[in-house]
């Protein structure tokens, strides 16, 4: 059964921007392999831990990234879970990004619309704003950006997305 | 490994086409300059995974399978687009949800994912769910894997999307 409806805003409504200061960004680079190593070693030994937001792609030149936005208290700890894996040569390479924000922000249907990844991302990168990594998936997007430029984003975004 | 970890679902999509988006380093940013296109032809991308740390961009997404004509044609509007783009068809996604935001979650999903070789093609979190593509031929594959790893409610059966908003 097909059912036709028209609907149209200008701006998308969302349900509110959400922005986390102060976050360390993980990334692991390693061959597809290392995704046993460290799946194990995060499953067995990250009781209590949470990540904030996590993100993986393939990449050309290693295998697959893994990203991890996490609280910096948690940090050491995975870090030293990290290393487990690097001397055991499933994690190639680590990188550390901090202070990172993370900005969230989800609306009604958006993971059945067109044009929300455009009008968030590209609506960042045409005003010049870095994205350090990003992520949409049902009806969530989620940015990792510098710290020190979340106000920045947030004033863009709320220019393009309406907000209660 | 330890006790199976709970999960209330497991959602799965229709098929889908993942896009990698091919960087052009101190050219037009590809991947937003695709997502535009995808704007102006009303193609919905409902899942997108981004990173651009140092001089690395890579920028991929996935549309419905149902959109291939659309893309088509979408990218034949766009030379410059065409060639920097490389789909990989038929994929699914299987969403686990809630998440917890567990790292212990996050472990054992990658981990199964590694351990039986099966293709990640793009893994990220939602509000509530952890999200993972892969080939669409091998979801249930991985589902059967899973079930070893997670509690899912009593008779919960994966939820296969059947509902299918298109944009005209």
């Amino acid at each position: 059964m097909e059912t036709i409806a028209v609907y149209w805003e200008s701006r998308a409504k969302t349900y509110g921007f959400d922005t986390v200061q102060g976050l360390s960004l993980l990334q692991l680079a390693m061959q597809s392999d290392g995704l046993v190593n460290i799946g194990a070693l995060l499953q067995a030994h990250s009781s209590g831990k949470c990540f904030k937001w996590v993100l993986a792609q393939p990449c050309p030149l290693h295998g697959i990234r893994l990203f991890m936005a996490l609280k910096q208290e948690d940090v050491p700890g995975i870090e030293a879970l990290v290393n487990r894996a690097v001397e055991g040569g499933a994690v190639i390479d680590t990188q550390t990004t901090h202070p990172v924000a993370l900005i969230n922000f989800h609306g009604p249907h958006f993971g059945d619309r067109y044009g929300i990844a455009d009008a968030a991302l590209g609506t960042l990168r045409r005003k010049g704003l870095p994205i350090l990594a990003a992520g949409c998936s049902g009806a969530s997007v989620y940015l990792a950006v510098p710290d020190k430029l979340s106000a920045d984003v947030i004033t863009i975004l709320s220019k393009v997305f309406e907000s209660p | 490994m330890g006790a199976k970890l709970r999960v209330n679902g497991i959602k799965l999509s229709q098929e889908l086409i993942h896009i990698n988006v091919l960087a052009q380093p101190d050219k037009v940013p590809m991947f937003t300059h695709f997502l535009t296109s995808m704007a102006e032809n009303r193609i919905n991308c409902p899942i997108i995974f981004y990173s651009a740390m140092d001089s690395s961009v890579l920028g991929a997404c996935c549309v419905a399978a149902e959109d291939t004509g659309r893309l088509d044609r979408a990218l034949a509007l766009k030379p410059e687009l065409k060639d920097q783009v490389v789909r990989i068809a038929p994929v699914g996604a299987i969403s686990l949800f809630p998440h917890r935001y567990s790292l212990n979650l996050l472990g054992c999903l990658i981990h199964i994912m590694g351990q039986a070789s099966l293709p990640v093609y793009g893994l990220t979190a939602s509000l509530s769910s952890l999200t993972v593509t892969t080939d669409f031929e091998l979801l249930d594959h991985a589902i059967d894997l899973l079930k070893h790893h997670i509690r899912l409610p009593a008779q919960h059966a994966p939820l296969r999307s059947d509902l299918r908003i298109r944009a005209l």
